[in-house]
């Protein structure tokens, strides 16, 4: 299900995970300077889901989440935080059930185990499609689980072909 | 020490071995570096992981000592082999199965910020949990999410957790012959053990 850089639709809406801010601040820093240029390049302004900001923002001062400049990124214009999820939406509401249900089925737990919380790509994805905002989506994750979650959930809903996922580590990997 | 050989002396030796190795962080450090090698003189060491001569002599004659590693001393330039290690440690029905895969992670602890946060904060024991997660997410089957919360940690501190163990485990998993025995968090959470 995991997409080559290629193969993902110019006008694509880009929604970035917490783990892809997390890979380019580890070791090297560099790693962030070239997401930007890859986001500048190619006109993308990576969507954050709420949750993710806030995680970043949570994270201890020493680890490499509390040391990532998320904040300059949106300032700068690279990185914008998505409206708040709207739970009551039927698509959104249904299309975060299904990822649940994935995850939970993946990581062998049951869904109670799976909070809402951890469905917000694909809440925000399901948003930003059905309210015509973007005529498709790449996913940008670290997590298989969830990439793989987020684009069956979107699928199973009719939004077929409009959803691509794209492995953090990999697109790190092609651009520095 | 791979083989069962019955003999108490013996477990409680190699029990203190490996209790010294989860210790100091450069020994690990250097212990696996030799695994991965295979073969390896004291000139190598030095140059490739950058230490002085007489510490690489000191460390080496340690881990021989320990019974970690082999010196071969038939040519004129010794050479040293890695021993690979497995050690289960059973308290009262909790297990776990010491193995290089988690004495590589001790040993990168120093030059990475985040196992070193983690060890400073929650403990060794916090590590090797954090490792039975990790492999799971890196073959598939846990999300980092679910791995951060049921290892209480902050999300965003457990993603980089997991990443740091996951160059952890790309790096040993075809140099370290016990990699299977290490528990799988996605067979059970850690904290649901009887």
């Amino acid at each position: 299900m995991q997409g080559t850089t290629e193969s993902i639709p110019e006008n694509a809406v880009w929604i970035a995970d917490s783990g892809v801010f997390i890979a380019c601040g580890r070791q090297q820093r560099n790693k962030y300077t070239a997401l930007e240029r890859f986001a500048q390049r190619n006109e993308i302004t990576f969507v954050i889901p709420q949750r993710v900001y806030e995680e970043l923002g949570g994270a201890p001062d020493r680890s490499t989440p509390g040391q990532t400049p998320i904040n300059s990124a949106i300032d700068t214009g690279w990185v914008t935080v998505a409206d708040e999820l709207d739970y009551t939406n039927p698509t959104v509401s249904s299309v975060m059930d299904g990822v649940r249900g994935f995850i939970a089925r993946e990581s062998n737990r049951s869904e109670d185990n799976i909070e809402k919380a951890d469905t917000a790509l694909g809440g925000v994805a399901a948003h930003l499609l059905e309210s015509g905002t973007a005529a498709s989506i790449c996913v940008l994750t670290t997590d298989d689980d969830a990439g793989n979650g987020v684009v069956t959930a979107i699928e199973a809903h009719g939004f077929d072909g409009q959803i691509t996922f794209k492995d953090g580590f990999e697109l790190i990997a092609e651009i520095t | 020490m791979s083989k069962a050989t019955g003999d108490p002396e013996r477990a409680i030796n190699g029990l203190m071995s490996v209790a010294q190795l989860l210790e100091e962080p450069r020994l690990a450090r250097l212990y696996t570096y030799i695994l991965r090698e295979g073969e390896v003189t004291i000139d190598e060491i030095v140059a490739d992981i950058d230490t002085p001569r007489t510490t690489a002599y000191a460390d080496t004659g340690t881990l021989v000592e320990l019974g970690v590693l082999t010196r071969d001393e038939a040519q004129k330039t010794h050479t040293y082999t890695g021993i690979p290690i497995t050690l289960t440690a059973n308290l009262d029905g909790d297990t776990y199965t010491i193995t290089p895969t988690l004495v590589e992670a001790i040993g990168r602890s120093p030059q990475d910020q985040d196992l070193d946060l983690l060890i400073e904060k929650h403990g060794m024991g916090k590590l090797a949990a954090a490792l039975t997660y990790a492999i799971p997410y890196v073959e598939g089957g846990m999300t980092e999410r679910l791995a951060a919360r049921e290892l209480n940690l902050q999300p965003a501190f457990g993603i980089a957790v997991l990443q740091a163990l996951r160059e952890v485990i790309l790096d040993m998993r075809e140099y370290d012959p016990y990699f299977d025995q290490i528990r799988n968090a996605r067979d059970k959470p850690v904290d649901e053990e009887a």
